[in-house]
């Protein structure tokens, strides 16, 4: 599904990535846990397209097409998707008019047609009612004046309707408390099938009791430093990042 | 008649329709000499130069073509054709009011609806009565724009709302421009005590080279609710020169958005003078400006006395080489205590060659007042395109969705839901985005 | 708190329209013939004995002048100058320009130091102990009327390469910089102020901080204006080179007179590559008295240029005297990523007017400005904030921030707000907030409950207003500002 060969990236002339090699077979969930700076976020940017980084050596691989010659559109409606850490507030755009643009614009690039909108609507009803997101909610402008666990929600609804084949979680955990994690980790858990694969970015082995990952990756600047089962993440908690990366922890 | 300050083409040629239009146009001889006096006032001064400062950055000596002619009465048959397609807000039903090339057209109005708390009068005809008087409010005094108008008045539509009236259906004064000219149309709207209603203005033209300079006077006494909306959608080769004036009463609502949408060169100001305690004023406005136009909203806002508040929000798009302007003044008088004004102007550039020009502007002579304004001006946000182009849209679809984004936020201050309605209809249609 | 006691003590002490400086000095003076045509400019420059270039210069700007008319566009209501009946050159009667420190009329050393300008080094050194550092050092070029009479700190400067000297000195003795820079900034027909000074200036600073240095003082001008029915014409130029430093403050005072005098400077700020110029003034001008008779008119062209990439020019100005302000000290940013910086605080009282700003004009790529003003009028004054921030097409990333605050303290007076921003570059990002209120009477009631008198509330709450500004002037001058602002509010209240 995902293949990531010596990935090296870099901001602003700062080195970020610094050769990143990264497997991921159909149906299977990476985790990937570091510090922070360890360049987690960026990895997540990089796959989807962000302009801000510049990509000096290597190359991505989704289903075997390059995915640094893919806009960043072309790569959500091949089926790459992040949720982002931080999402954004978009004032003026209402949420529910953003869903079905972006579902009807990814099924037209896929050329599956526009969705009609009882279909559409009735889809966003059932999936908005298992993520707890209201009907409020979906009026409401995109994320404007959502809370940090609606912003999550409102994030996996987006992943549940989208239907990747490639989930990317960046710290989806942040910010929320036990319920809504649980809430977010059942949406997410929902989605797990034989075709599609996740890729969750964690700075806490909390999230995985929920996500249970078939890989655990140590990432620690720019490189993946430790590959190993779910048992690496235990590991970690009880050791520290400074175990693997060979600093003491401040 | 050449003096000095007759100095272009475009200034002599204005100068020569005022002297030949002068025998053809409507009205007593009391109107008559106000008439002279205004254009004696043009040939005193001319033109605007980018040195007068209200016209600092729109210049008319430039967009004022070098051969001007009255534009010519049409045939009604041509006039109906064209009605269906200046139908541009067809999400609200109204009363209609239409005036082709400058003139009032009964025939073409549609009055059906409009019932026994409103007349309507021609203003040639009251002209011709010397039932016509023309006090623009001292802020509104000296403007050049008016005082052309005078000089060249044709016709116009006097609209009286009876006291306590609420009136259902929007009433629209459509302005529609046919074959090229210039037209020069002054219209009346008086709102009677404690009435509510809700005025459309919407101006199309065909793609011929013309020039419209309309007035609109609206005199709001107390207890009234006022809405306007004002969509300036004229020719590509119109010049729109748009007056607003209002004296609002006390304990009044006046509402006012203008989306000034298209047209060569458009010129749209408004003066409002706040003359009865415990008003609210608020005047909206969204511009979408592209290609080689010229957009200008002018505002002027006179708190003359104590307890009103005001509030001024703007928002521009420009996109290829189009220009655009904003100058709002706020001017609160010695006596204008309690005073709340906020004034916003905000615009988003889509390319290289576009320019802004903002000058927002307070003037204040009262101290217990709260007062402000703001002012932005920048490209698009790449966090936000990145978010949506990260779900699969395209840059295009997405650059469209957060202009409609920018401008919606304009649009939710409007309080009338129809209006709302009318409003999201035309610009979603304009960038493409209706389904 | 301890700023805020004596602020108020000192009000205490000063009766409502007195003005600290308005003392004459009584020093004999040779003046040019009353008014203005080429005979007085010859006089002047011989005077100065200048070079012929200079002379021919001075001539071809005074007829352009002639041709010129006095802007308008300003907020201002004052009758026009008489520019006839006005002295164009006056000067303390000396021996031709004194060597040293010594040989400068005692009576203008005493004027100085009842303004409390040092000029003498030895006083200044004998204060200063390491274990005591109360004042850190500051060179004074000290202009009095129409002539530099002293410039303090010379050699010490000289070893550092720092040429502080009169403009006078300078075109004497470094005509290749003086004919190199002078004009380069504000041409000499740019106004009409700034033209008729082009042809009749008499003294002002010069300086030349070399590649590399960091200039090691403070340099300061103290401009006073005591002869009756004169003008000064003030030009300064500053040209910090490649990758250096300077801080220049700039302070002035004049006699109270019942007619108005005339001000009308130029100041022109040249900054290279990597270099820096802080420019602060204090102006202080008599004000006219409290039914607005008498008082400065101040018209004042400054301009700096970041003519080179990286450069840096920051204006501060505390501006409380004058009855007529004309005055917008602008960065033109030239060089890519250079900054210009406006920091101002203007208060008027009385009869005051004043119509200031500044002018950020972005032509480089990744400019950034900042501009903070703080106005606060009161009396029957008017105070008007007048700025341009524009952006070129080239200029990519350029960035502004502009905050103008003002404050009213009664209903006789007016706060105005003149902004004009014009974009010509679509990843130009500009920022415009500006609120106009009086002092919260919340704000007050709360000062007062703590048991604060309302003079002093007040004091309290504008020295929190113009705080921001404050903290931008060098520590010497920031206290002396705080101390102007106050007495200038003197009598606002109540």
């Amino acid at each position: 599904m995902l293949e990531i060969k010596n990935l090296h990236a870099e901001v602003e002339g700062n080195k970020i990535l610094r050769g990143i090699n990264l497997t991921i077979n159909p149906g299977e969930i990476h985790a990937i846990m570091g510090p922070n700076g360890s360049g987690k976020s960026t990895l997540s940017y990089v796959l989807a397209g962000k302009e801000d980084y510049e990509i000096t050596e290597g190359e991505i691989l989704f289903n075997g097409e390059n995915v640094l010659e893919m806009e960043i559109d072309e790569r959500a409606a091949a089926g790459l998707f992040l949720a982002m850490q931080y999402p954004i507030e978009i004032p003026g755009v209402a949420n529910m008019t953003f869903l079905k643009t972006a579902l009807n614009a990814q099924r037209v690039a896929r050329g599956e047609g526009e969705l009609k909108t009882p279909d559409f609507m009735k889809k966003v009803k059932e999936l908005s009612a298992k993520l707890n997101v209201t009907q409020e909610m979906l009026r409401r402008p995109l994320n404007v004046g959502f809370s940090g666990g609606e912003k999550k929600r409102n994030e996996i609804l987006q992943m549940a309707l989208l239907e990747p084949k490639l989930c990317i979680l960046d710290e989806t955990d942040s910010g929320l408390d036990i319920d809504a994690l649980r809430i977010v980790s059942e949406g997410v858990n929902a989605l797990k099938s034989p075709e599609r694969s996740m890729l969750v970015i964690t700075h806490y082995q909390r999230l995985l009791n929920y996500i249970v990952p078939d890989v655990v990756h140590v990432m620690y600047k720019g490189q993946i430093v430790k590959t190993g089962d779910k048992s690496l993440a235990l590991e970690l908690e009880e050791k520290g990042y400074a175990e693997f990366t060979g600093e003491v922890a401040a | 008649m050449t003096t000095p300050a007759i100095k272009t083409a475009a200034d002599k040629a204005l100068a020569s329709l005022i002297e030949s239009a002068k025998g053809a146009l409507p009205g007593n001889e009391s109107f008559a000499s106000l008439r002279s006096a205004a254009a004696s006032a043009f040939e005193e001064n001319g033109l605007p130069t980018r040195r007068v400062e209200e016209w600092k950055y729109s210049d008319l000596k430039k967009a004022m073509p070098a051969d001007l002619a009255l534009a010519q009465p049409v045939d009604s048959a041509l006039a109906k054709q064209q009605l269906s397609g200046a139908d541009i807000i067809k999400a609200v039903e109204t009363c209609r009011l239409v005036l082709v090339n400058g003139i009032y057209s009964a025939e073409l109005s549609d009055l059906a609806d409009l019932g026994d708390a409103i007349s309507v009068r021609s203003v040639a005809e009251a002209l011709q009565a010397g039932e016509f008087q023309l006090d623009d409010p001292a802020i509104a005094q000296g403007d050049i724009a008016l005082s052309l108008n005078t000089a060249l008045l044709q016709d116009g539509v006097i609209v009286e709302i009876a006291a306590g009236a609420e009136i259902d259906k929007p009433l629209e004064i459509r302005h529609i421009m046919i074959g090229g000219g210039m037209a020069t149309v002054r219209n009346r709207v008086v709102i009677g005590k404690g009435s509510k209603v809700g005025v459309i203005e919407t101006f199309t033209g065909d793609e011929a080279a013309y020039q419209l300079n309309t007035a609109i006077d609206y005199r709001v006494a107390d207890d009234a609710k006022l809405n306007v909306l004002r969509i300036i959608n004229e020719g590509d080769n119109g010049l729109h020169l748009g007056s607003t004036t209002a004296t609002v009463g006390g304990h009044v609502h006046f509402e006012h958005f203008t989306l000034s949408a298209s047209g060569k060169f458009v010129r749209s100001q408004s003066f409002v003078a706040m003359l009865g305690e415990y008003s609210d004023a608020d005047l909206f406005g969204a511009s979408l400006v592209n290609g080689s136009r010229h957009s200008d909203i002018t505002l002027k806002m006179d708190h003359a006395v104590p307890n009103c508040n005001s509030k001024e929000q703007y928002r521009t798009v420009l996109d290829d080489k189009a220009v655009g302007v904003f100058q709002g003044q706020i001017i609160v008088r010695q006596y204008a205590q309690k005073t709340d004004a906020k004034m916003m102007s905000q615009a988003l550039l889509l390319s290289e060659d576009a320019s802004f020009n903002n000058k927002p502007e307070l003037e204040i002579y009262a101290d217990d007042v709260v007062c402000g304004h703001g002012a932005t001006c920048g490209e698009l946000d790449e966090d936000l395109l990145f978010y949506l182009r990260a779900r699969g849209i395209s840059k295009d679809l997405a650059k469209k969705m957060l202009v409609m984004a920018f401008l919606a936020e304009a649009i939710e201050n409007v309080s009338d839901d129809r209006f709302v309605e009318a409003l999201e209809a035309y610009i979603l249609d304009r960038l493409g985005l209706a389904d | 708190m301890a700023a805020v006691k004596e602020t108020v003590d000192q009000v205490k002490q000063i009766d409502v329209d007195q003005y600290k400086y308005g003392f004459v000095t009584d020093i004999e003076s040779e003046k040019a013939p009353l008014g203005l045509n080429e005979d007085v400019i010859r006089f002047i420059s011989a005077k100065k004995h200048e070079p012929e270039w200079m002379l021919e210069w001075r001539l071809d700007a005074y007829r352009r002048w002639l041709t010129m008319e006095e802007p308008t566009w300003a907020k201002l209501d004052y009758p026009k100058p008489k520019f006839n009946e006005i002295y164009y050159y006056s000067a303390p009667k000396v021996a031709e320009g004194p060597k040293s420190l010594d040989e400068v009329d005692p009576e203008l050393l005493k004027t100085y130091a009842k303004l409390g300008i040092p000029l003498q080094e030895q006083e200044i050194l004998a204060g200063v102990t390491e274990e005591n550092r109360q004042y850190s050092k500051v060179a004074v070029d000290a202009v009095f009327d129409s002539v530099s009479v002293a410039t303090t700190f010379k050699e010490e400067l000289k070893k550092a390469g720092v040429i502080f000297c009169s403009i006078s000195e300078a075109i004497r003795e470094h005509p290749e910089l003086v004919k190199k820079y002078l004009a380069s900034v504000v041409p000499v027909s740019d106004n009409f102020y700034a033209t008729l000074n082009s042809a009749v200036f008499t003294d002002g600073s010069f300086v030349y901080v070399p590649e590399g240095v960091r200039c090691p003082m403070e340099l300061s001008t103290y401009f006073r204006i005591n002869e009756q029915n004169t003008g000064q014409f003030e030009r300064t130029l500053i040209i910090a080179d490649k990758g250096s430093y300077v801080s220049y403050l700039e302070g002035c005072t004049a006699p109270q007179r019942d007619e108005n005098q005339l001000h009308a400077a130029v100041v022109e700020l040249i900054a290279l590559e990597d270099a820096e110029i802080k420019y602060s003034t204090v102006q202080n001008w008599y004000p006219g008295d409290s039914e607005g008779k008498g008082g400065i008119y101040n018209f004042v062209t400054k301009r700096g240029d970041c003519r080179e990439k990286n450069a840096k020019i920051s204006w501060t100005q505390v501006e409380t005297g004058s009855a007529i302000t004309w005055k917008y000290p602008s960065c033109i940013l030239r060089g890519d990523n250079s900054t210009g910086e406006f920091y101002s605080i203007a208060i008027s009282n009385g009869y005051q007017q004043i119509d200031s700003g500044t002018k950020m004009i972005h032509l480089g790529k990744n400019t950034s400005s900042r501009i903070i003003s703080k106005g606060i009028s009161a009396g029957r004054s008017n105070n008007t904030y007048r700025g341009l921030v524009s952006a070129h097409k080239k200029a990519a990333n350029a960035r502004n921030f502009t905050q103008c605050d003002s404050l009213l303290i009664g209903d006789q007076c007016g706060a105005h707000t003149v902004p004009y921003v014009e974009s010509k570059s679509a990843s130009a990002i500009f920022e415009h907030e500006a609120t106009t209120s009086k002092i919260s009477d919340d704000q007050m009631f709360y000062c007062q409950a703590r048991g604060i008198g309302e003079e002093e509330a007040v004091a309290l709450i504008v020295n929190g207003f113009v705080k921001d500004v404050i903290q931008q002037l060098p520590m010497e001058f920031a206290v002396e500002a705080q101390k102007l602002i106050n007495i200038s509010l003197e009598g606002s209240v109540g």
